[in-house]
């Protein structure tokens, strides 16, 4: 059964189409991924369906509720973990979790025990009346995603999840993730980091300029790009020129500038390797690197558009 | 050289602070305007209530050199021409009794002893005048109008009281929204299951709890501490506090929906409150201003609170007394409230 279903939803903003006629269906208890540059409409997509931003056009039924005729049935269903961390400093963790719960209605014996539960979750028990103005940016970040969790919604929001986190604090909120996933909770997570949807997702939807250029499990979505290498390039100075060179060449299928160099999709790395390297030189750009890798999401995400995800 | 250096950014700096260049150069430019008007022009003569009981040739005469130095209103009734005092209508009333003529009668002054600065003027003049007329010192009889005890605190504890509940509800009321905004908790509490109404309706009873306390506190400390006296009854004190609060909390709502920074915030309300507060007589008595001044005293909020307040405190007026400044304040406090409500984002 699906726990969201948007029907061509669209959002205008001042004549631009921040997103345009989305479809999409996200089964109950699964991890679903938006993926996307900046300003690809993964946060406008996710205010609409957490009914705080009215649609232009089109609408979207979660868990059973229309998101325009029945917000509160659906806020009630939902859970939503704000990219910015949005709490009270002058409240402890424990009030903060209290004061959210209450809203959503959770009382008395069940709330505490939600706020246990959850404290220890994100391993925030000892801290649990400490004001949150006290707390590290991880600290915060981790009851950020309680205060989201606790009225037990069947469907959690996450923006950005882990955008700023340290790779040791990133593994952590996996593994949360993961243990929500296995406690019946479905989640839709925006992110800009291809590791991250790889290994959380079931399924990911590329998203840019408001439309869904894919949707399919990551492996899929890798095999699509089907027998391709990618020669990755580590060097600095890069000028447009030489991109555009470098796609003139036979084989070429994609090339992009990234923050460290440029990434260039081809059937043959080995074949036109050379002509790569010497194409690069000719514009007198010294190149600190060369390798040879296997196709990620982001060459997957390049190859539809021709852009990087941090572009 | 490197001071200059460093002075230039700072001025560099300091040159693009829109809110530092308004509290540097506009505010004070503002209160110089609003003091300067409020007292510049001649001083209107003051208006007194003569009662003329004898109609020697020495009474006339004496009548009419009041009339050069006061602004005379003669009435015949001494028993309205006190009632008059006694309600704050006029400062003074000066009775020239039968046999003023013949044997220098003495003259009565009754005075409202609530308006120290401007009865001593009379009270001055009046004795220069019996001397210019007589030639004598004539004793002067002068009786407080309701013969009770004044204290300043009775005028500075509502003044204060309503300056200060208008700069919390506010300051503090705009900075709270502007927090909770910038935060992201008010996209938090909206992405509950509750209505618009409830969220509002609590942030706007908090307010207005804050608002009560800051009375209690204030009222307590005068009673209590400074020993003032309320004459009239105080849950007139009470009533009439409530419509400043929720004026104050309306005022607050309003600017929180109309200027989107703290500094803005605090400087909007300060341009606000403080002529307001001057021009309203809570810091000294309006009737030191010149006349065109005082009328617009008369539309301000700040003067039917302060007149409501000193009303029930030193005249022990009753409800039907203040019952037209309460309907202003009233209405004020409903304008901004409705117009706060109305303005309100709740998109970004």
């Amino acid at each position: 059964m699906a726990i969201v279903e948007t029907r061509d939803l669209t959002k205008v903003f001042n004549g631009r189409k921040a997103v345009d006629r989305l479809n999409l269906t996200i089964e109950e208890g699964e991890i679903f991924g938006l993926l996307g540059p900046n300003g690809a409409g993964k946060t406008t997509t996710i205010a609409m369906l957490s009914t705080i931003l009215p649609p232009t056009g089109g609408t979207a039924i979660i868990s059973g509720y229309d998101i325009e005729r029945k917000p509160k049935e659906v806020r009630r269903a939902i859970g939503v973990v704000p990219q910015e961390v949005a709490l009270y400093d002058n409240l402890s963790a424990a009030e903060n979790l209290t004061y959210f719960g209450k809203l959503h209605g959770v009382d008395g014996k069940r709330l505490q025990k939600r706020i246990d539960k959850l404290l220890k979750l994100v391993q925030l028990n000892d801290r649990a009346n400490d004001r949150v103005k006290s707390f590290s940016s991880g600290m915060k970040d981790r009851l950020n995603l309680a205060v989201g969790l606790i009225h037990e919604p069947r469907l959690l929001f996450l923006d950005e999840p882990t955008t700023g986190l340290d790779p040791q604090a990133r593994l952590a909120v996996w593994e949360v993730i993961k243990q929500l996933q296995a406690d019946g909770v479905s989640i839709l997570l925006t992110t800009h980091y291809m590791e991250e949807a790889d290994h959380l997702c079931d399924r990911v939807a590329i998203m840019d300029n408001g439309k869904i250029i894919a949707c399919d499990p990551p492996a899929v979505l890798k095999q699509s790009i089907g027998k391709l290498e990618v020669i990755e390039v580590k060097a600095t100075g890069i000028p447009k020129a030489l991109l555009a060179k470098l796609r003139k060449l036979r084989g070429v299928k994609e090339v992009a500038q990234t923050s460290k160099g440029l990434r260039l999709i081809t059937l043959t790395a080995d074949a036109i390797i050379g002509q790569v390297v010497s194409s690069i030189t000719s514009k007198k750009v010294r190149i600190d690197s060369l390798n040879v890798v296997q196709p990620t999401l982001e060459d997957v995400f390049i190859k539809l558009t021709g852009k990087t995800l941090r572009d | 050289m490197i001071f200059l250096t460093i002075a230039v950014k700072e001025l560099r700096l300091w040159m693009r602070d829109r809110h530092a260049l308004f509290f540097t150069f506009a505010l004070p430019l503002l209160f110089i305007t609003v003091f300067g008007l409020a007292f510049s022009g001649d001083m209107k003569k003051i208006n007194v209530l003569v009662v003329q009981e004898d109609n020697g040739s020495l009474a006339e005469n004496y009548v009419r050199a009041l009339s050069v130095v006061f602004d005379v209103t003669k009435v015949d009734n001494v028993a309205a021409a006190v009632k008059d005092v006694e309600d704050g209508e006029k400062v003074a009333t000066i009775i020239v009794p039968e046999g003023f003529s013949e044997n220098a009668a003495t003259v009565r002054l009754i005075y409202d002893e609530t308006k120290t600065e401007t009865y001593t003027i009379v009270r001055n003049i009046l004795e220069a005048v019996t001397l210019g007329v007589l030639g004598q010192e004539s004793p002067i009889k002068a009786e407080s109008v309701t013969g009770r005890q004044y204290s300043i605190f009775q005028f500075i504890v509502p003044g204060m009281a309503v300056m200060f509940i208008l700069m919390m509800g506010g300051i503090g009321g705009t900075e709270s929204t502007i927090e909770e905004r910038d935060k992201g908790t008010f996209k938090r509490n909206l992405l509950a299951p509750i209505g618009r109404a409830s969220y509002l309706s609590g942030i706007l009873l908090a307010r207005f709890l804050i608002g009560c306390m800051q009375l209690a506190v204030f009222f307590g400390a005068g009673i209590f501490i400074f020993g003032m006296v309320v004459e009239g009854s105080l849950l007139l004190v009470a009533l009439t506090g409530a419509l400043i609060i929720v004026f104050a909390v309306g005022l607050g709502l309003l600017v929180s929906s109309l200027v989107h920074s703290r500094d803005g915030a605090t400087g909007a309300v300060m341009a606000l409150v403080l002529p307001m507060s001057a021009l309203g007589g809570l810091w000294f008595s309006i009737e030191l201003m010149p006349g065109y001044m005082q009328s617009i005293a008369h539309v301000l909020p700040t003067y039917h609170a302060q007149n409501a307040f000193t009303g029930v405190i030193m005249r022990g007026k009753d409800l039907a007394a203040i019952a037209p400044s309460l309907l202003v304040l009233a209405g004020f406090a409903i304008a901004v409230l409705v117009a706060g409500l109305l303005l309100f984002k709740w998109e970004e």
